[in-house]
């Protein structure tokens, strides 16, 4: 089922960017027109062949769907739409706090290890990537928070 | 010449210059190993520090540096299935299951011991041969590293193992990803939405990270450790092949070391490049293909015996003809400028010294890096001991990090988030990942030679068949498109349909 | 001043010394930050790192460089018009004619130069034209004679759109009436190499990246754009004495945003200025085929205004049949 989603998601990646390319000149859009084929091609493929998949399964009586595993799924969405957060915050409170609290969430959720352990490898880890990109590497990257 | 040789030679053994040695080597691995950094960004921060430094003294350092790069980059690459620089993406194939199987020393091991024989192999060539090959690189211009594009390209064949067209559309949707930015002919900015950020295409560095890291970080939030389940890996086990596992794993790398020489040679082809090509000749090569991808040492014993040759073959043409081989030589060749050495044709002649001192440093190098490599990659296995649900976080804070150094952008690092989340796409439907990264290596090559070569050739496609190299590299294409057929068509007629439609990348000759 | 550190950290052991820079003088602030539009490495960074310690010298302040790459520059130019207070603490290197051809080129760049405070220009490496060794072309006329018989034919190789060896060409069919086959290549080394190797009938080029290549006698000049004939190429005519109104090259020197405080532009020129007249100064930049060409303050900011006008002027000229291709 998935795949047939990114393969959908595909074809209609394809059709934007012939639509956005109409407008280029000839040797701008040639490229990737051409792209476009091969990609909608293969989608179309993908997606019949995961019919065919289907149907030799319902006729071999074998056809099952799992049903998704709604623990990994809101974990893993979770821990994405945290990093998201993370990535977003860094710009407006700064690198020095965003980040020991994107690493103190899943450790205090999650509890892999305990407290002091939980405070010592954030401090450390914290300390060590400002260590390198920041006081070696002079990298420009909001530290305080921006107001 | 001859004595330039020797004098060379005598330079290097200068306490200084292998005190600098081992100190580039050091730096490097540090470099390499963290996802974002890269051996070229290292070379050019560190390039004033040696001005001080005599000309050889600054150059063997950074030589080195620019070899331990390409080792360190396996490290995170096999414990964290990140790659720590691009050249070091397909060592994650095989090195991460490695790992996974308790393997993790082993496959560092490996992947050092490779990356010796490589470096080594390469530094031979760089003493011996290099003024004969730099003058090959003239014969490569547009026509012919088309044909090497899309000779990399058949590699998605042989990667898309089990699922071929999902393969094939993998990597097809990386070189029309690829395609994203100026156009080279026109300037027109294709598919930026006036994005500034876009202008010059997607960083393909940016993209990486995303695709290896973010998964994996989700990964191992999601999978926890399960209950009384032993660490990832056994760290007591044996790091160095044995003597049997050495003679086994020669054939592989010397093969992948002359891939990577001759990778390194052509211009605007480097490690990343040659990693795949090395990966995908050791599968051809070997007798249990269905191996690959679940942890075979050869997989990983290729792609780092490849990458480290590189160093030598892109360092040929920077030599022999002041053409830099790679971004990384480009810097380097900056250094010599910074002593007043004019890169050019003079650097045999008129400074052959720092030439050759350099060239024998490289060699010098590959020691380094293997002794220095043994002591720094064990205090790296102890990552494994360190619970799963606390490294996820940790990746994900090196990564944005990692993504924001590359350009000083945010916007790289939104960019990264969101090849993270295609990537765990991918992962969670079991489409493969690594055709993608292919498609993203070689889209922008391959559309800028053909651009170049139909400017060249008044937009007739002939062009590509009258030129003997790129002929006869096409006709090897298309006879390993169809030799790939046979081999991983389980799925049938399907199969058959779908290599007809994932050829048009070549399909530009006919 | 963090990167100093790790410099003595590093270089102690090997019993050498890094740079300390004087005491700050009077400068408003004890750090500029210059931002580059290009890679670590490149043609910018090479600038910065001539010209810096010795600037740091004369005003006793650091230089920090941040890289920006993108878009032929215009990500740092962006920033560096839009985004940068103008307290004389940042600064960017300035490359042209990119400077003024990506916003001539692209509607979506927005920036323009009546949003920057021109400093000073440092350097200009002159355009050349150049053939491989074995090429038929041995005078320019050669050249022009080949692509004047067969118009469109004979091809020219450039450091990419934009850039400016593809101006030059462009300026070039203009003043000649000839019409070349332009090709684009990422950067100088390819575009040169490419015509060492036969692979296209010329390149034009930068005089510093193919000079060793030209002594070497790899590569043929066929002539320079430049004002009057250069001194370590004394045989290779101007395309000026060869009756084409043609002078070209690739400059890089220092802008500010806006508004940048006149007592700091002061301060800064002045210190290039002494910069480019200390001989030791000379003597590097001469070793790295820099050629110095100072241009500062207001007759900086006249080169930019005029050349902005005439790549305005070439542009709209050729854009739809750039459009058509």
């Amino acid at each position: 089922m998935g795949r047939i989603i990114v393969a959908l998601a595909g074809i209609g990646l394809v059709l934007f960017m012939w639509n956005e390319a109409a407008g280029y000149p000839p040797t701008a859009r040639q490229l990737p027109n051409l792209l476009g084929w091969v990609v909608l091609i293969l989608a179309v493929l993908a997606i019949v062949q995961q019919a065919l998949q289907w149907r030799r399964a319902s006729a071999d009586g074998t056809l099952t769907f799992d049903g998704p595993d709604w623990r990994a799924i809101g974990l893993g969405g979770g821990f994405l739409a945290l990093v998201m957060v993370y990535a977003w915050s860094i710009s407006v409170v700064g690198y020095l706090i965003a980040t020991p609290v994107f690493l103190a969430v899943p450790l205090l959720v999650l509890r892999p290890i305990g407290l002091v352990p939980a405070v010592l490898s954030i401090a450390a880890v914290t300390a060590a990537v400002y260590g390198v990109f920041v006081w070696f590497l002079s990298l420009n990257i909001p530290l305080y928070p921006a107001f | 010449m001859e004595s330039f040789f020797w004098v060379g030679l005598a330079n290097v053994v200068d306490p200084i210059n292998i005190a600098a040695i081992f100190a580039g080597a050091l730096i490097g691995m540090f470099v390499g190993a963290m996802p974002g950094l890269s051996a070229t960004m290292a070379i050019a921060l560190l390039l004033p520090l040696t001005y001080s430094f005599r000309p050889e003294t600054g150059l063997a350092m950074l030589a080195s540096l620019y070899l331990a790069a390409m080792y360190g980059g396996s490290i995170a690459a096999i414990l964290l299935r990140t790659p720590g620089t691009p050249a070091a993406a397909a060592t994650v194939i095989d090195g991460h299951p490695m790992a996974r199987k308790g393997q993790a020393g082993k496959a560092l091991g490996l992947s050092l011991t490779a990356s010796l024989i490589g470096g080594i192999l390469s530094s031979i060539a760089l003493l011996t041969v290099a003024p004969l090959l730099g003058k090959v690189v003239l014969n490569f211009g547009p026509v012919e590293i088309f044909a090497v594009a899309v000779l990399g390209i058949t590699i998605i064949g042989t990667l898309s193992q089990g699922s071929t067209i999902l393969g094939l559309f993998s990597g097809a949707l990386g070189l029309l990803l690829a395609t994203v930015g100026m156009d080279p002919t026109t300037g027109t900015p294709r598919f930026t939405f006036g994005v500034l950020d876009l202008f010059s295409g997607i960083n393909f560095t940016v993209a990486l990270i995303g695709l290896f890291s973010i998964p994996q970080a989700v990964r191992l939030i999601v999978e926890g450790n399960a209950k009384g389940e032993d660490r990832v890996s056994k760290i007591r086990d044996r790091m160095l092949p044995t003597g049997r596992e050495f003679v086994q794993m020669l054939p592989n790398s010397i093969r992948s070391g002359v891939i990577g020489i001759v990778t390194g040679l052509i211009p605007g082809t480097g490690g990343d490049t040659a990693s795949w090509f090395a990966y995908n000749e050791a599968k051809r090569f070997a007798k249990n293909k269905a191996d690959f991808g679940t942890g075979t040492p050869a997989g990983v014993v290729a792609p780092e015996a490849a990458n480290n040759a590189v160093v030598g073959g892109a360092l040929i043409p920077t030599i022999a003809l002041g053409i830099p081989g790679s971004s990384s030589t480009a810097v380097l060749l900056g250094g010599l400028m910074v002593h007043g050495i004019l890169p050019g044709p003079t650097l045999m002649t008129d400074y052959g010294d720092v030439t050759y001192t350099l060239l024998w440093a490289v060699l010098f190098a590959n020691v380094a890096l293997f002794v220095v490599g043994i002591f720094f990659t064990r205090a790296c296995v102890a990552v494994t001991k360190i619970p799963n649900r606390v490294v996820g976080p940790v990746i994900v804070v090196l990564s944005v990090i990692g993504a924001y150094a590359i350009n000083n952008s945010m916007f790289d690092v939104g960019l990264m988030i969101a090849f993270g989340v295609l990537g765990l796409v991918f992962d969670t439907f079991r489409i493969p990942t690594p055709p993608l990264v292919i498609g993203l290596i070689l889209g922008p090559i391959l559309d800028m030679t053909l651009q170049q070569s139909l400017l060249i050739g008044k937009g007739n496609w002939m062009i590509f068949i009258e030129n003997p190299i790129s002929a006869t590299l096409l006709a090897i294409a298309l006879l390993s498109a169809l030799q790939a057929t046979p081999l991983f068509g389980g799925i049938g007629r399907l199969v058959k349909r779908s290599i007809g439609g994932g050829r048009p990348t070549t399909g530009g000759t006919e | 001043m963090k990167s100093t550190i790790i410099a003595l950290a590093l270089t102690a052991a090997l019993g050498t010394t890094a740079l300390t820079p004087a005491m700050a003088q009077d400068y408003p602030t004890n750090e500029v930050k210059v931002m580059q539009g290009f890679k670590a490495g490149g043609g910018s960074d090479a600038l910065a790192q001539l010209v810096q310690p010795f600037l740091a010298e004369e005003l006793g302040v650091n230089f920090v460089n941040e890289y920006i790459p993108g878009a032929t520059g215009a990500i740092a130019w962006t920033r560096l018009a839009k985004q940068t207070k103008p307290d004389g603490g940042t600064i960017s290197i300035t490359n042209t004619p990119m400077l003024t051809t990506n916003y001539i080129m692209n509607p979506s760049i927005t920036y323009t130069i009546d949003e920057i405070t021109p400093i000073a220009n440092i350097v200009t490496d002159p355009g050349i034209a150049v053939v491989a060794a074995d090429s038929p072309f041995n005078t320019f006329e050669d050249f022009v004679n080949a692509a004047k018989e067969n118009p469109g034919t004979v091809t020219v190789g450039n450091s990419g759109v934009g850039g400016d060896d593809y101006f030059t060409s462009l300026q070039f069919e203009r003043e000649s009436g000839v019409q070349l086959q332009k090709v684009p290549f990422q950067g100088d080394g390819p575009s040169w190499t490419a015509a060492m190797g036969g692979k296209i009938d010329a390149s034009f080029t930068n005089v510093g990246v193919s000079f060793p290549q030209i002594k070497e006698g790899n590569l043929k000049a066929l002539a320079v754009f430049s004002e009057e004939r250069l001194p370590d190429l004394p045989d290779v005519p101007t395309a000026k004495e060869l009756g084409y109104d043609l002078v070209a090259g690739s400059s890089r020197g220092y802008s500010g945003p806006a508004g940048f405080p006149d007592e700091a532009r002061q301060e800064l020129i002045a210190a290039m200025q002494r910069v480019v007249e200390n001989p030791e100064f000379q003597k590097i930049a001469a070793e790295r085929a820099m050629n110095i060409d100072f241009i500062s303050g207001e007759d900086y900011a006249a080169m930019l205004k005029k050349q902005e006008g005439q790549y305005q002027e070439i542009w709209a000229e050729i854009k739809d049949e750039v459009q058509k291709q």
